[in-house]
Order: structure tokens, then sequence, then C-alpha cells
């Protein structure tokens, strides 16, 4: 059997432990003052000295430690409750994207490099929707809701697509000048491409992307999305998935085999993102061509 | 089964409760009061706060200016008393403005429905 002075004091003790130090002591002092005279009142009602049962029974009414300092000093969430579900959802769909994608993207990495993968990719969520938080918190008015219209052109955006895809092209169709002009040095022969792949398939994906480029760049300068342009957007992700896949299956893409084998798990791992980016432009083709039905007015009115 | 039914209401209960809590205890601080005799006091006049609820919001009021307290020795142990700041005077005179206001609206809306 515990002394009632004993239980109140333990109880006091870890009720304050979770209080910033400044309050510590004041709190403490009050919490010990006011549980005595709770527990004195509950014995004269009784009319029996407090025990030990008596006094845990006080307290359990007070809530658990933890509850209690909850209490004297609310802590904000580190999530937002709000964002439960994306953080849920980035979080499955990004470790199920881990686990395909680390063991063919990196064939020679240690066996748990997936789970290092997933566990710092939840890791990072965590870091980033606590930072949002807590940046909502701080300035309510970036949380504020914006309306959006999905088809005016995000000029910044659409400019630097252009200026990537551009670079891409250049990369991918010049690669001697491009490696001797940042190292002054000959393209190694194991990142040449194979002869058969530089001259037959490569000129197909640049030629997507050219369209590619000029289509953004279109967009840029009429600063609206068009139904026919965003038709042309869908087919030329559509057509770029097509030719990715085709590098795939069609002989070697480097001369060298290693090389082959390494860019072209890559290769299948872009595709799959490729393929989603073409789905969902797909998907909002289709959504935009039936609107929703909305409620027909006259009748309501009538 | 009526466990089930019982249930949500209570929790209603306590919710619409909850809402008055900071304007009954500030009703009551316009005179020194010390957490037990606060919590007295409004159990008397049909408004029981759990202590775990009541104690810590004393503080937190506290902590936002609306009160002021010190501590004393009277006839017994050392007790904080509390007591309306400046501020928290206003705050009571707003509160209980709104809460007038809130009391016709919602007589009247319960009228209404009861009709």
């Amino acid at each position: 059997m515990m002394d009632p002075n004993t239980v109140i004091e333990s109880y006091v003790r870890d009720v304050t432990a979770r209080l910033p130090g400044r309050d510590r002591t004041d709190v403490a002092m009050e919490l010990r003052a006011l549980l005595a005279e709770e527990l004195a009142a509950r014995s004269a009602a009784e009319a029996r000295p407090a025990d030990e049962a008596m006094t845990l029974a006080l307290l359990r009414g007070f809530g658990s430690p933890a509850q209690a300092a909850m209490r004297y000093r609310p802590t904000p969430p580190l999530l937002d409750p709000a964002d439960t579900r994306p953080f849920v959802l980035s979080g499955v769909i990004g470790a199920l994207a881990l686990a395909a994608i680390v063991p063919l993207g990196a064939p020679h990495a240690p066996k748990d490099a997936a789970t290092t993968a997933i566990l710092a990719w939840l890791g990072l969520l965590v870091l980033v929707f606590a930072t949002r938080n807590w940046a909502h918190r701080q300035w309510p008015s970036l949380a504020a809701w914006k309306p959006r219209d999905p088809d005016r052109a995000n000029r910044a955006a659409n400019m630097a697509l252009v200026a990537v895809i551009a670079l891409g092209i250049v990369c991918y169709g010049a690669p001697h000048t491009v490696f001797a002009l940042f190292t002054r040095a000959r393209l190694p022969p194991s990142l040449e491409f194979a002869p058969q792949f530089h001259a037959e398939r490569l000129p197909w994906l640049l030629a997507l992307w050219g369209l590619t480029l000029l289509l953004y760049a279109w967009v840029t300068v009429q600063g609206r999305w068009r139904p026919a342009t965003r038709r042309i957007e869908a087919g030329l992700a559509l057509a770029s998935t097509l030719v990715v896949v085709w590098f795939l299956s069609d002989g070697p893409i480097f001369q060298t085999g290693d090389v082959d084998r390494t860019a072209k798990a890559w290769l299948a791992v872009i595709a799959v993102a490729m393929l989603a980016d073409a789905a969902v432009k797909i998907t909002r083709l289709t959504r935009a061509a039936a609107p929703p039905r909305r409620p027909d007015v006259s009748k309501l009115a009538a | 089964m009526v466990e089930a039914r019982i249930e949500p209401s209570d929790k209603l209960e306590q919710e619409l409760r909850r809402g008055v809590v900071v304007l009954a205890v500030l009703s009551q601080l316009r005179e020194d009061q010390y957490g037990y005799s606060l919590r007295q006091a409004l159990a008397e006049r049909g408004m029981p706060i759990e202590e775990g609820t009541l104690y810590p919001l004393l503080r937190r009021l506290e902590g936002q200016g609306l009160l002021r307290s010190e501590w004393r020795i009277e006839d017994g142990p050392p007790r904080r008393y509390y007591r309306l700041s400046g501020a928290g005077d206003r705050l009571f005179g707003e509160l209980t403005a709104s809460w007038r206001e809130l009391n016709q609206v919602m007589d009247r809306l319960l009228d209404e429905g009861a009709r």
C-alpha cells in the first residue's frame, strides 16, 4: 500500500516532467495543493481516511500524466489531421514504387536497400508535412484556399520544361559535343550509343521531344491550354512512352553490355513514370469530354 | 443496443458544455477564487467541471493574460487565487453579449422546431 501523498507526488512529478522547465515548480505546487484538497473532500464525503485506491480513483479522473500535461500546455499536432489522406496515400504509393524500382534500378545494391529507401521516404514525408503544418500555423495566409483555373498555363513552369527538353535534345542528339564542352575530353567508348540505336531509333524520340518543346512554347505564348493542345499533349506523351518501350524491347542502346543493362533498368523505371503521366493526361481528356451533369435550373425554379 | 444510442448523445452534450466552460469560469472570477473553491462554486450553481479540465484551463487563461493570480497563505495550505484581469473583464463582457444573442437565436430556432 502506498501512502496517498506518495501517489500524488509521483503523479505531480510525471505531469510536470512533460512541461517546460519554467512552468514546472509553479504547476507542481498548485497541482499538489489542489489534489490534496480534492482528496480531503473525497475522504470527508466517503467518511473514511484517504488510501491508495481512493487517490488512484481521483487521479484517474484527472487523466493520465500525459493528458494532464497536454491540458496545461497544449502542443499542436505534428501533422495536420486534414493531411491524413494525402500523407497515407503518398506513403503507400511511394513505398510500393520504391519496393519495385530499387531492385530494378540498382541491381547490385545491398538486399536491404529497398527497405532503407522506403524508411527514408517515410521520414522525408513526415518532415515535409510537419514543416508545411508548422508554416501554415505561422503564416495562416499560406493555407488560404485559392481558386485554380486548370486551363491557365503556368508560364514559368512551361518555360522551365522547354529548357529541360531543349537540354535533353542537345545532350542525347550530340553527346560528343556536350561531353567535350564540359570535360574537354572525348566521350569514353563505354558511353557511346549503339550505332543502330543512334541511327534508327533515337531520332524518333528526339523528334517527339522537339514537337513537345514546340507545344509547350506555343502554350506559354498563348497563356492557356485549349482542348486541341491538351489532345496533342496527351498524344505526344503516349507516343514518347511507346518509343521508350520500343527502346527497351529492341536491341542495345549502348555499345558496352554493363552500361546497356543499367541504362535499360533505369529506362524501365522511367517508362513506368511516363506511362503513369500519359494515363493521367488521357484520363483528364476523357473527363473533360464528359462534363459532370448539372441540375436543370429551369426545372428547379418550376 | 441502448448504450450505443446513449453514447453519442453524451458526447454531443459534452461538446455543448465545453463551449460554455470558459464563459462559466470567467463569470465566477470577478472575485478571487482558488481552483478548488471555483470548482465548488460552479458545481453548486449546476455547472460541474472536471478537475482535470478546470485546473489546467485556469493556467491557460492566465497565460493568455485573461486572469491574474497570486499565492496566498490564509487559514490553510498555500493557495493560488485567480481573478479576472482587465483584458479578461473585457472578454467576459463580449462573451456574455455573444452568449445572450446566441441564446435568443437558439430559443427562436428551438421554438420554431417544436411547432
